[in-house]
This record gives structure tokens, sequence and C-alpha cells, in this order.
């Protein structure tokens, strides 16, 4: 449904987006993941066709949107991250507008306004001006422009930055409800909400593509990797003795409470509960505490957009 | 389908939306009362009408100084203030054609010039009323004045693209203007010598006097038509390139 190819954006001498490719399919939500200033916006102008690629393509279900723009961004809904509606405007104008801009029909405009406006429940402020509305429901009103026609492709930059847990939590609702029938990618820098909404992520450091995998496969590579923390009763700091039978990760951390000692480390090594157990046993300490953490996407995440980041520099 | 067809549905959409804009908010009123009541005070008193031969001439000349301030004001938000909060990328992402937006925009402000010019009707009314005038003098008048004011705003919209401020974009179309005016003032003109003459044909003020004066030559229709479409053109132009 959306293909990227080697999709490149420069801005004077600065490239913000470098050879970016990957393909959506019909029906899949993604998660456009990366910290700020990595391009997430950048990549999303280029697929809505507001910027043209400085070297690239981008082809939505099979059109290429240089050659038919209009067509292209016929099929689209997008929210862009900053002001999306005209402030001016009552929200009912507003979305008149919108329908107008799209061609649709009365029969289309009246269908599209109905919905857009019952699923970000706008109903209350349907006559009120946009500028007077709260951010939240700025942002739905934005959010109702862009399902308005129905598209079957949704593009949505950062859909619940500066929204209440509440809104948030509605917000993603809707969503979910909308990836049944829709191609929909959304940018954020939220991780739990990837988490809670996307099948697949797709991660952007310094303006390239370093991780595109499904949430499941990502989970399965979480599942190998753990951190394990651990309190211990000895004379010394035991974090030498236990790197020596464990393969670690990160060096460690180790924090001392007259005889306890705090420790935590990461590591692949699934037997690694069981080998802290059994080098307390032998050197006679006290295991007061063990559990282990899952890797979160967080530290993915952290480790992606960092390693990148070194590279980089 | 072609990729550049203009779609006059398009244009009608934006358009309504730009100059429902004028009344949406005071901003429009505000506008138009400043453009009558300055007119009016300039028309009646600084200009003494009816001390002096109580001709409508002096409206004409009024109106391009009054222009200057007026046209600005109408053109300054129209691309400025989409750039600045942003609701470019909400427009441009919408499948209109930049062709469609910019006619929708241009449409408007001219249009908007119109209800503007519709509300001076005062002066040549009275001017019928205490002398009488030479209404084909009042027809050209109004109709250069028109002309004149389609090119000032096709400039003035081109200016707003290229600033990502409102105050900044009326501050350098006034400049603008004031060049193009004075290009054609006889001092300036005696000034450049040799090349008076291409001062003088590129000067809209000079075109716009014989229209004012009641002359329709289709030389000076056409340089206006010309230069609206340059500047339509310009920003098309830039549009592109700033993607």
């Amino acid at each position: 449904m959306i293909e990227a190819k080697g999709l490149s954006k420069s801005f004077g001498l600065f490239s913000a987006v470098k050879e970016i490719s990957f393909n959506i399919n019909k029906g899949e939500i993604v998660g456009l993941l990366g910290p700020n200033g990595a391009g997430k916006t950048t990549t999303m102008r280029m697929l809505t066709g507001f910027y043209e690629p400085s070297r690239g393509q981008v082809k939505i279900k099979g059109m290429n949107i240089d050659d038919s723009r209009r067509e292209v961004q016929s099929l689209i809904g997008y929210l862009p991250e900053s002001a999306s509606s005209y402030h001016d405007m009552l929200v009912c104008d507003f979305l008149e507008f919108i329908g107008s801009a799209r061609s649709l029909s009365d029969e289309q405009l009246k269908r599209g306004v109905d919905f857009a406006v019952s699923s970000t429940s706008l109903e209350k402020y349907f006559t009120r001006p946009i500028g007077q509305l709260s951010k939240g429901y700025k942002q739905r009103v934005g959010l109702a422009a862009a399902l308005i026609h129905d598209p079957e492709v949704l593009i949505l930059d950062e859909p619940t930055s500066g929204l209440d847990p509440n809104q948030i939590v509605e917000i993603q609702n809707l969503i979910s409800e909308l990836a049944k029938e829709k191609t929909i990618i959304l940018s954020t820098h939220i991780l739990k909400e990837v988490e809670e909404t996307c099948k697949r992520v797709l991660i952007i450091a310094d303006g390239r593509l370093v991780l595109d995998e499904s949430l499941l496969a990502l989970q399965g590579r979480r599942d190998g990797a753990i951190r394990l923390n651990a309190t211990i009763e000895s004379d010394n700091d035991p974090i030498g003795a236990l790197s020596e039978k464990i393969q670690f990760l990160n060096p460690g951390s180790s924090r001392a409470e007259g005889r306890r000692h705090h420790i935590s480390f990461a590591t692949d090594d699934g037997e690694a509960p069981a080998k802290v157990f059994h080098e307390c046993v032998a050197r006679g300490w006290v295991l007061t505490e063990l559990h282990r953490e899952k890797k979160s996407l967080e530290e993915v995440f952290q480790q992606l957009t960092g390693v990148a980041k070194s590279a980089e520099g | 389908m072609k990729q550049n067809e203009i779609r006059l549905n398009n244009v009608v959409t934006v358009f309504k939306r730009e100059f429902n804009y004028y009344f949406n908010t005071p901003i429009g009123y505000i506008f138009l009362i400043t453009f009558s009541i300055l007119l009016n005070f300039l028309f009646f008193y600084i200009a003494r009408f009816w001390e002096t031969g109580r001709s409508i001439r002096g409206f004409f000349d009024l109106l391009r100084i009054v222009y200057m301030f007026f046209i600005p004001a109408i053109t300054m938000r129209l691309w400025s203030e989409e750039k600045k909060s942003g609701t470019v990328e909400l427009l441009f992402t919408l499948p209109l054609s930049h062709t469609e937006v910019i006619l929708g925009k241009f449409l408007s402000a001219l249009s908007f010039l119109g209800v503007a010019l519709v509300s001076t009707m005062f002066i040549p009314f009275t001017v019928w009323y205490s002398a009488s005038p030479d209404w084909m003098i009042i027809f050209g008048g109004y109709f250069g004045a028109f002309l004149l004011g389609a090119a000032y705003i096709a400039l003035g919209i081109y200016i707003s693209w290229l600033n990502r401020d409102q105050i900044s974009a009326f501050m350098v179309s006034l400049i603008v203007f004031i060049f193009l005016f004075l290009l054609g003032y006889q001092p300036v003109l005696q000034f450049l010598g040799p090349f008076k003459e291409i001062a003088a044909f590129l000067s809209v003020s000079w075109h716009y006097d014989s229209l004012a004066r009641g002359l329709l030559d289709t030389r000076d229709i056409l340089f206006f038509t010309m230069v609206s479409a340059l500047f339509l053109y310009l920003n098309l132009r830039s549009i592109k390139m700033a993607r």
C-alpha cells in the first residue's frame, strides 16, 4: 500500500532523511519512532506529498506521488504535527471546507462529517470557533478532518501530543478501531503507545531507518535480554565475581548499604538467575532478593538510537 | 487525468475560505471602514475638493496612494500566516493543486478590493451632484484602479509568501509599492536620464495615469494583466522550489 524507496530529503547542506526504504501492506498499523529531530516529520511530509523527496520515491497504492499527487492525496487522511486547522473558523465550517476541498458530494460530506464528529466526540463543539477550543479538542478537529473522506491510508503525526491521559486513551482506542480497515502510520515518541496500538515498528535515528520489525519479533528479541536485580549480603562487592561467571551486556551497577549490595546488570544468558544463586551458595553469601526485568521497548529504542548517534559522532 | 488541470470548484473552495476570513473576523470591516474614511478625508479635506476645480481626477490620484497601505494590509496574511501557524501543511496535503490555491487566494483579495472600491462610490456621486463629471473618466478610473489593484495584490501575495511574518510582509510590500510609485514620478525620471523610458514603462503609475484619465488603452490593460500573471507565476515557482 505504501512503498518508500531510497527516500532522502536535504535542506541545503543538512540532510534530514537519508535513504529510507520500507513497504507497508494494506491494513497494517505501523509506529514510526525516533528521537526529536530524527526525521519522522520530514518522512511523513514526503509520504503525504507536502515535501518532494530530494532522492527516492513514494508510491501509494501503486501510484507515484510525484506523478499523481492529487489522486494520492485523495487517498490519504493526514494529521500534521502542528496546527491542523484554521483557528478563525467554526468546527462545522472547517469540516465543510475540508470536504469541499476533497470534492465530496453533499451525501458523502454529510456521512463523513457525521462519522468524523461522532468518532472524535466533537458534537458539543460543532458550532464553536476552533480557536476557542482546548488543545485536546483542536487535535480532535484535526483528526476529524483527516477522517472525513473515509481515507484508505491514515498518516498521523504525533496524534496524542498535548493530550491528557484520558484523551490519550480515547484517541488510542479510536486508532485501534480505525486500524481494522485502514492502513495507518503514526509517529510518536511515547513508546507505550506503539506497544498498545501498533503491529510493527520503524525506528528512525539521525535520518536513517535503524529498525523495521514487527512488535512480536521485537518482543522475542527482548525476551533474549533480561535485566537482573539482586540484593546480596557479603563482605566484598559481589559484582566482580558474578561478571566472571555471567556474560554482562553492560558494566552493571552495584550500590552498597553496609554488608548489603544491591546489584543490577543486563545479560542475554537465560541461566543467569541460577548462576547467581549457585555463586552465592558457593561463596557463602546470603541472597535476599533476586528478580528479573524484561527489557522494555525503551531499552531497544535507547540502544538503537544511541548507537546511531555515537556512530554518527 | 492531467496533473496540471485547474478545477474551478477547487479554486472556489479556497476563494470562499479566504474571502470569508475577511468577514469572519472584525478585520475586514476595520479595513473597509478605514479605507473609506481615509479616502473621503483625503479627498474632501486634504485635496480641498470644494475649493479647487471640483474634479474627480484627484480621487484616483489619492486612491493610488491609499493603495500603498491598503493592499499590503489585505495581502499580508495570505501566506505568511499559513506558514507561521503551519496550516500551509494542511492546505498542501489536500488534493488541491498549487495553482488552484494561489488563484483562490488572489481572487479572494481581489474581490475584497472590489467591495472596498464599491464602498467609495459615495465620492463620484458627490462629484456628480456638485459638478458635471465625465462618466467615462469615472468608469475608466475605477477600471484602472481595479487593474492596478490586481497587479498590486499579485505582488503583495508573492511578498507574503516570502515572509513568515505578517508585519514584515506588510512593510516589504509597502516599500516595494512606494518604489514602484516613484519610478513613474517626473523628478525621478529626469534623474534616471537615458533609462527613463524603461523606468516609465515599468512604472505602475505611468500606466495607471492614462487609465485614470479615461483612456482605455489595451497596452495598459495588458500591462497590468501581465504583471499580475507574472507575480502569480513567480509565486507558484517558489512554492514548488520550497517543496
